[in-house]
C-alpha cells in the first residue's frame, strides 16, 4: 500500500506558497515531507453533527492544515470553517479540503483579517453555529474566542508555547551539535516547535561555540539570509534592532542568560542560541515557572537526570535533537491535544 | 582629537545658522563626522566600514544602541562627563533611550533655525509658550520649549503639564488661556490636545478662543492609547475649538536620539507631509541592507543629522514611511512604529503622567 500524506501537493503548492508565505520553497517541502500519514490509521467518520471552526495563526506551515486533516478524518463533522493568519496556510488546509473531505461535510476558508470579519455576518453566523472552536495563536487570540465558550459550544486553545533543549557539556560532539543546529534552522525559530535556546548544563567551551558557527554557516547560512531577505520591513527592522541587545559571539551564534525575557519571546530569525547553568538543578526553577507554556524539549536519550526532572513536570513533549520540529504523527506537542478535541 | 572636533562643529553650526548647507557641503560634514564617530564613538565604531567617499554609504546605527549602550565621542579631556543629557519617555515596555552631549550649542542651534522654516522670526509676534505636556526631568520636548520661549517669551515656558483630564486643572487652563491677550503658541502631544478637547466638551465649559497669531504645535502620537482620528480631521478639530485657522495648525515630529526636527504645515492634506531642515537628511531604507527603497515605497526612516555632533548622526529608526515627491519638493510621510516595535515617544510622557495621578 502506497504512504499517504496530508498534504498532495501539485507542481506549484510550494512555489505558490513560498511566493505569498513567510518561507521558502524548501521549507514547505520539507514540512509536507514530514508529514505522512502512518499506516494503519484509523478514521471515525461516524456523524457526530459537530461544527467545528478552526482559527488558524502564524506558526509552522502545516500545523492549521494537520489539525483541519485530522477533524476531516477523525471527528465526523457536519461543517468544518477555517479562518486562515496567512496566506500560505490558506494554500495548504485548501489542499487538504480537496483531498480529504469526506462526502457530505461543509467546508469554508475565511482568508480576511479579524477586523474585517467581525462585520461579516456570515463569520457570525459560524461562530455562533460553531459546536466547536479549535484556536491556535497568542495570547490576544485565545482571550478574544474564549469568550465565545458556552454549554453548547467547546472552545479549545492552543495558545502560545515554546521549545528548547538541554545537553550536559560533557555529550557535546559535532553529530549532536549539527542536530541541535538543525533545530533552531529549520523554520528559522518560528512556531511552537522551534527551540528558543539550548542549555548546556556544565562548564560550555568556547570552541563549541565556534564549531556552530562553522555547522550554520556551512549549512544554513544561505536559506537563512534568504528568509531574513525576504522578511516584510517591520519584522527586518525587528530584527536590526534586537541585534543590538543580543549577545552575538559568532554569526548566526548568542550566548545568552536564561533569565532574560528576551530568551523566551523574542524572535531568532534562524541565530543558535547557547545558554548555560552549572547544573540541572539550577534549571528546575525555570522549568517550573513556565511549564504551561512549555511545547517540547529535546535531549540525549540516554540522559536519565534531565529525562526525569522533565518528567517529573509534565512537560508535554520530550524528544530527541534533529526531530525538534517534527513530532511523529501521533506524538502530542501541545497540552491541548488535537487527537483529544477530535477522538471524543 | 579635541581640535579636530570643535572645527567641525563650528563649521556645522555656522552652516546651520546661515541656512546655507548644500547637498556637496551636506556630504561633506557628513563624512568629516563619519570619521570623527568611526574613531571615537565606541558604540558607534562597531559599524566602523572603514574610509568612505560617498556620504550615502555611511553605516547606520541602530537607534536601540540608544537604549543599550552609552552612545557617545568619548573626549578624555572633557572628562568627566560635563554636558546634557536627554531621555526618551521610554516604551510602554519601560526602557528609555540616552541622548548624551557635551554641550548644546549645535541642538539650540538646531532648533533656532529649524522652528525659522516655519515661523518668520523677524517679523513674528511675540508669543507666550504653553506647553500642555509634563516636564520631567531630560526632557529634549521641555529643552526645545524653554529655547522657543527665549526666543519669543522672555517670561519663560508656561507648562500645563498634568490632567489633562483632571476637571480642575482644565478649567483652570480654559480660564487663563481664554484671558490671554498675547498670541499663544500652545504645544503638546495629540493625547494631550485629545484629552484636553474631549474634557472641555465632556463638561460643557465654555470655548478656548486663543487670541489672534496664536500658533497650535502637535507632536508625538497616540502611544499606548487606541484613538485614530485623520490628521485632517484632527487639524480641522483642533482649529475650531482653539480658534486658530488651519494654517497655524502645525506638527511637528522628532525623537530624543535626533538633534533636529521635520514640521508639517500643510492643513489640507489627508497625509502629513513632514519637511526636514537641509542639515538633517532622511532617507526610507530597507533595514538589512540599508539600501534605499525604491521610490514611493515604504521604507523604514533613516536619519543623517548633522546636529547629532556629539552622540551620533547616523541613525536607523523603527519608524516606517515612505517619501513624497512632488516636482516642488520632497516631504517625507510617517506610517508610524513598525509593528512590533516597542510604543515610544512625547505622548508616552503625558500617558506616565496621567497614570501616576
Amino acid at each position: 500500500m502506497p504512504r499517504k500524506w496530508i498534504i498532495n501537493p501539485d507542481a506549484y503548492l510550494v512555489q505558490n506558497c513560498a511566493d505569498v508565505g513567510r518561507f521558502l520553497e524548501e521549507d514547505y517541502r520539507l514540512a509536507i515531507k514530514n508529514n505522512s500519514i502512518p499506516m494503519g490509521f484509523e478514521e471515525n467518520f461516524e456523524p457526530s453533527g459537530r461544527r467545528f471552526v478552526i482559527i488558524g495563526a502564524r506558526s509552522v506551515p502545516i500545523a492549521t492544515a494537520k489539525s483541519v486533516f485530522l477533524c476531516l478524518r477523525l471527528a465526523g463533522p457536519e461543517s468544518v470553517v477555517v479562518k486562515t493568519a496567512s496566506e500560505d496556510e490558506g494554500f495548504l488546509v485548501k489542499n487538504v479540503f480537496d483531498n480529504w473531505t469526506p462526502d457530505g461535510v461543509e467546508t469554508e476558508i475565511f482568508s480576511m483579517g479579524s477586523d474585517k470579519l467581525r462585520d461579516l455576518p456570515e463569520w457570525n453566523r459560524r461562530i455562533e453555529e460553531a459546536t466547536d472552536l479549535v484556536v491556535f495563536g497568542g495570547e490576544d487570540t485565545a482571550k478574544a474566542f474564549v469568550e465565545f465558550e458556552t454549554r453548547d459550544r467547546n472552545v479549545y486553545i492552543h495558545g502560545p508555547k515554546f521549545s528548547f533543549g538541554i545537553i550536559h557539556a560533557r555529550d557535546l560532539n559535532m553529530n549532536r551539535l549539527a542536530d541541535i543546529c538543525y533545530d533552531f534552522a529549520t523554520f528559522y525559530g518560528e512556531g511552537c516547535l522551534s527551540p528558543k535556546f539550548v542549555v548546556v548544563v556544565g562548564k560550555l567551551e568556547a570552541k563549541w561555540l565556534e564549531e556552530a558557527a562553522r555547522i550554520m554557516l556551512a549549512e544554513h547560512k544561505n536559506q537563512i539570509e534568504e528568509f531574513r531577505d525576504k522578511l516584510p520591513l517591520a519584522r527586518k527592522s525587528q530584527l536590526v534592532q534586537e541585534i543590538v541587545s543580543a549577545n552575538i559571539v559568532h554569526k548566526f551564534v548568542r550566548y545568552e542568560d536564561i533569565n532574560i525575557p528576551e530568551a523566551i519571546f523574542s524572535p531568532l530569525y534562524g541565530d543558535i542560541r547557547f545558554v548555560s547553568v552549572r547544573s540541572i538543578a539550577d534549571l528546575k526553577p525555570f522549568v517550573e515557572k513556565w511549564r504551561s507554556k512549555i511545547s517540547s524539549v529535546a535531549c540525549l536519550e540516554d540522559d536519565e537526570t534531565t529525562r526525569e526532572l522533565l518528567k517529573s513536570k509534565d512537560v508535554t513533549r520530550i524528544c530527541s535533537f534533529g526531530e525538534m520540529q517534527f513530532p511523529h504523527f501521533y506524538e502530542q506537542f501541545d497540552p491541548v491535544d488535537d487527537f483529544d478535541i477530535y477522538c471524543q | 582629537m579635541s581640535k579636530q572636533i570643535n572645527e567641525v562643529i563650528d563649521e556645522i553650526i555656522n552652516v546651520i545658522n546661515n541656512d546655507r548647507v548644500t547637498e556637496k557641503k551636506f556630504g561633506e560634514l557628513a563624512l568629516k563626522l563619519y570619521d570623527i564617530h568611526r574613531e571615537y564613538n565606541p558604540t558607534y565604531a562597531k559599524y566602523d566600514k572603514g574610509p568612505l567617499t560617498d556620504w550615502r554609504e555611511i553605516p547606520l546605527m541602530p537607534i536601540s544602541e540608544f537604549k543599550k549602550n552609552d552612545v557617545g565621542l568619548v573626549m578624555e579631556s572633557r572628562m568627566p562627563f560635563p554636558g546634557v543629557e536627554f531621555h526618551s519617555s521610554g516604551t510602554t515596555q519601560g526602557d528609555k533611550s540616552k541622548h548624551r552631549m557635551y554641550d548644546t550649542e549645535a541642538y539650540r542651534a538646531s532648533i533656532v533655525q529649524g522652528i525659522k522654516t516655519i515661523i518668520e522670526l523677524d517679523y513674528a509676534p511675540k508669543y507666550r509658550v504653553v506647553l500642555l505636556t509634563p516636564k520631567l526631568p531630560h526632557s529634549s520636548l521641555y529643552y526645545m520649549m524653554q529655547v522657543l520661549s527665549d526666543i519669543y517669551d522672555p517670561r519663560g515656558v508656561r507648562e500645563e503639564f498634568d490632567g489633562m483630564t483632571d476637571p480642575e486643572r482644565v478649567k483652570s487652563l480654559v480660564e487663563s488661556l481664554n484671558s490671554e491677550s498675547e498670541s499663544v503658541l500652545l504645544f503638546g502631544t495629540s493625547l494631550a490636545f485629545y484629552d484636553l478637547m474631549e474634557t472641555v466638551e465632556k463638561l460643557s465649559l465654555p470655548d478656548i478662543v486663543l487670541p489672534h497669531g496664536s500658533l497650535i504645535i502637535e507632536t508625538g502620537g497616540w502611544k499606548g492609547r487606541d484613538i485614530k482620528i485623520e490628521p485632517k480631521i484632527l487639524t480641522h478639530r483642533l482649529s475650531t475649538f482653539f480658534g486658530v485657522p488651519p494654517i497655524d495648525c502645525l506638527r511637528e515630529y522628532s525623537m530624543s536620539e535626533l538633534s533636529s526636527q521635520l514640521w508639517a504645515w500643510d492643513y489640507s492634506a489627508t497625509e502629513v507631509k513632514y519637511h526636514a531642515p537641509t542639515w538633517l537628511n532622511y532617507r526610507l531604507v530597507d533595514p538589512l541592507s540599508q539600501t534605499e527603497v525604491p521610490e514611493g515605497e515604504s521604507g523604514i526612516i533613516a536619519f543623517v543629522d548633522l546636529a547629532n555632533v556629539w552622540s551620533c548622526p547616523f541613525i536607523l529608526t523603527e519608524d516606517l514611511g515612505y517619501l513624497n515627491s512632488t516636482r516642488f519638493m520632497d516631504t517625507l510621510v510617517l506610517e508610524g512604529r513598525a509593528p512590533n516595535a516597542p510604543e515610544k515617544g512625547c505622548s508616552l510622557t503625558y500617558s506616565q503622567a496621567m497614570s501616576d495621578l
